[in-house]
């Protein structure tokens, strides 16, 4: 198990957005959200991914040989009557509310795209690439400001890596095109990329193939395979195509305002008879 | 072809009957009188400039669309042979500059290049980072008044007020920066415009420290051991002593110039290094998307702090050149006007565009000179560049180049 998600609540105001959601993603496997408009489903990602902080519940990343990470520490939490008695766990929680947040989740190993397009328009596919390997890279700014052999080394090895990325997404030709001038499903591929250019262990992607015609939905899902099989990543995928869903994932849950209807294999989901009447139809 | 010369006299028309009342009738003991005359000139030269426009817009789109945006691979540099020998005689002519112009002239010079360093310190946080600040001028304030106030209460030097100046606007930056963190574009921008008034409130207002508006005396550098007065003091040389020249007051202003020059070039570098490496970078992709930035992992906490930062040291250390050019500070040349001033170079010269920034800010700041005699209409002629910019360029004059990677295929 690489992602244990325990009893999830999220309310925004009167709003009921995540109700006891609790679900498992396995180490290497392909797990798909899944449900109707406002189900929750952007709102699940955003807690995981750290962007939002759910009010009650346990999120733990637990990577392989690696120490567990608890995601909603990291965020930075109130403080507690109990913290005061240790001052040790004060000390990292003060820390953690300072310079806690999203990136951290990042650091974990967690990487995600975004359900509308997020990339860095005015710059070129590549410095997009480059930016999300910025901890990869000599972040000396005196070796930086020198070009010391170091640094040219670190930058010659990002560059490597997001031309392989590119060469695997195949888009090579656009290398050092702005991003915002490439066509949408252009944008997507490029946004996985950046992703992926984190060296994440679990990939977030919402409605990746949100916009794409039938033959680019279909070779995204050969991408993702490639990337479950060949980089030994976990995904984790918001998705409408049903079709795309079925045929990717290993587990899937399902979503219905806010709360977790069903979880299982894509055959026992297609059987469920209460997943068909809130959202197969 | 009608609403070629149609509009122009339209807009005629209508500024004849705005222009008018107001330029046209002259109070004249109890009675009016009606001259004609200056409306009618306002009204041919609107007629004149509508029709100049229309005509290099039908010549523009009779040469098809050149203004459209190209979205290919962005073009490498064609001639960089061409643009090196350009820029080492640039170079060769700004060092030679000193040596050829008058004391006024060089005063203005040090001016436009005080502006330079402003705009490339305020490049970094509006351009870069994308963080839209109005109160731009703090720093620069902060940096004049470190050197001023250093040497009234600490008796520093120019050579050890500099790097102090830096330091000082660097940690003012710091100090605006943290309350701002969660703050984005009109919200942003409210609080450092008040953050700059209060700056200049305190030094306006804190009389015996600060000296209120009757300002501090600033020494003028020097090197060690060296003056650039007529008569060196006990234990020291006067320059033209030393070089064995007659005495000019131009000497302590052209050594003013040089150095200035050299720290100009210094920050060049910097921000140019800068924008390649992952600093830069990162302040780059929080201007795109800040949302995008803290899901790569970026901490958008140091990245925007260190752009603050970064940007007020630059305006730190043209605030302490400023101080030690004048001779003198007071509180009133740290206005709005000098924020919005700097932000105006910085949009007009095109947005993290480097070289951009620095021809606007040698335009913007020489320009006036040139215009001394229409010095009433300098505000509107600066309104009037500023919406032509905004419709034609509104990238600005130079568009931020782009790296351009050599790729493995193609
Ligand atoms: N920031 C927010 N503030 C207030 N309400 C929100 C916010 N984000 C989401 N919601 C509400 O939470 C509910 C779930 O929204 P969410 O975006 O997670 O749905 P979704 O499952 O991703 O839907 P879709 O398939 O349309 O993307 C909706 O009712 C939405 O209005
Ligand atoms: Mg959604």
């Amino acid at each position: 198990m690489l992602l244990e998600v325990n009893q999830l609540h999220m309310r925004f105001g009167g709003v009921v957005a995540l109700h006891d959601v609790t679900f498992d993603v396995k180490w290497g496997s392909i797990t798909a959200l899944i449900g109707p408009n406002g189900a929750g489903k952007t709102t699940a990602f955003n807690c995981i991914t750290g962007f939002y902080k759910a009010q009650q519940g346990r999120l733990r990343l637990h990577p392989p040989n690696r120490p567990t990470v608890d995601l909603v520490q990291i965020l930075g939490q109130p403080f507690s009557g109990s913290d005061l008695l240790h001052p040790g766990r004060l000390w990292t929680a003060l820390g953690y509310k300072m310079f806690g947040g999203p990136h951290l989740v990042c650091r974990a190993g967690i990487a995600r795209t975004f359900q509308n397009v997020r990339l860095f328009k005015e710059m070129t596919v590549l410095e997009n690439l480059l930016v999300a390997q910025h901890a990869a890279l000599d972040r000396h700014f005196f070796s930086g400001l020198f070009n010391t052999a170091t640094f040219r080394d670190h930058e010659a090895t990002a560059l490597n890596r997001a031309n392989d990325l590119l060469d695997f997404f195949e888009l090579s030709k656009e290398a050092n095109r702005l991003a915002g001038h490439l066509s949408h499903g252009h944008q997507r591929r490029v946004e996985i990329a950046r992703a992926m250019c984190t060296g994440p262990i679990l990939l977030c992607l919402d409605e990746p193939a949100a916009g794409l015609n039938p033959m680019e939905t279909q070779a995204l899902s050969g991408w993702i395979r490639r990337l479950q099989k060949e980089m030994n990543l976990t995904i984790l995928l918001i998705e409408h195509d049903i079709g795309l869903v079925m045929e990717l994932s290993d587990h899937i849950v399902v979503l219905n305002h806010g709360e977790v209807i069903a979880r299982g294999t894509p055959a026992a989901i297609q059987q469920n008879s209460g997943v068909v009447e809130a959202y197969l139809g | 072809m009608r609403r070629l010369l149609l509009h122009p006299l339209v807009t005629a028309i209508l500024v004849l009957i705005l222009t008018a009342p107001i330029a046209g009738l002259v109070l004249d003991g109890y009675t009016f009188n009606l001259h004609w005359q200056p409306p009618l000139g306002l009204a041919l030269t609107a007629l004149i400039l509508h029709l100049v426009i229309n005509l290099v817009r039908a010549w523009r789109s009779a040469q098809g669309g050149a203004w459209s945006v190209t979205h290919g691979p962005i073009p490498v540099p064609s001639h960089p042979a061409l643009l090196r020998t350009f820029r080492i005689l640039l170079l060769l002519s700004c060092l030679v500059l000193p040596f050829l112009l008058n004391k006024y002239w060089l005063t203005v010079a040090i001016l436009a290049l005080i502006y330079v360093l402003l705009a490339l310190g305020l490049n970094i946080v509006v351009g870069l980072a994308g963080m839209l600040d109005l109160g731009f001028v703090a720093f620069y304030a902060v940096g004049a008044y470190g050197y001023a106030l250093g040497h009234e209460y600490l008796g520093l030097g120019f050579w050890s007020a500099l790097p102090l100046g830096a330091f000082l606007a660097a940690g003012f930056g710091v100090v605006l920066g943290f309350p701002v963190l969660r703050m984005h574009g009109d919200y942003l921008a409210i609080v450092t415009l008040g953050f700059g008034e209060i700056i200049r409130l305190v030094l306006n207002n804190w009389t015996e420290f600060t000296g209120g508006p009757n300002g501090v005396r600033v020494a003028f550098p020097s090197l060690p051991g060296l003056e650039f007065s007529r008569k060196a003091k006990e234990g020291n040389i006067a320059f033209h002593e030393w070089l064995g020249i007659d005495y000019s007051a131009n000497h302590r202003i052209m050594f003013m110039y040089l150095i200035l020059f050299l720290v100009v070039l210094l920050i060049m570098f910097l921000v140019t290094r800068l924008k390649k490496m992952p600093l830069g970078r990162s302040w780059e992709a929080l201007r795109e998307d800040e949302i995008a930035c803290r899901s790569l992992g970026i901490n958008h906490v140091t990245v925007k702090l260190s752009a603050f930062a970064m940007g007020a040291m630059i305006g730190g250390i043209g605030g302490v050149f400023f101080a030690a050019s004048q001779g003198f500070v007071n509180p009133t040349s740290f206005t709005f006007f000098e924020s919005a001033l700097i932000l105006a170079i910085v949009v007009l010269g095109g947005l993290g565009s480097i070289p951009g920034v620095i021809i606007a800010a040698i335009v913007l700041t020489v320009l006036p000179e040139l215009l001394r005699d229409f010095s009433d209409y300098r505000i509107l002629v600066f309104g009037l560049a500023m919406v032509g910019m905004m419709i034609w360029r509104p990238r600005g004059l130079v568009r931020a180049r782009r790296p351009v990677f050599q790729g493995r295929q193609g």
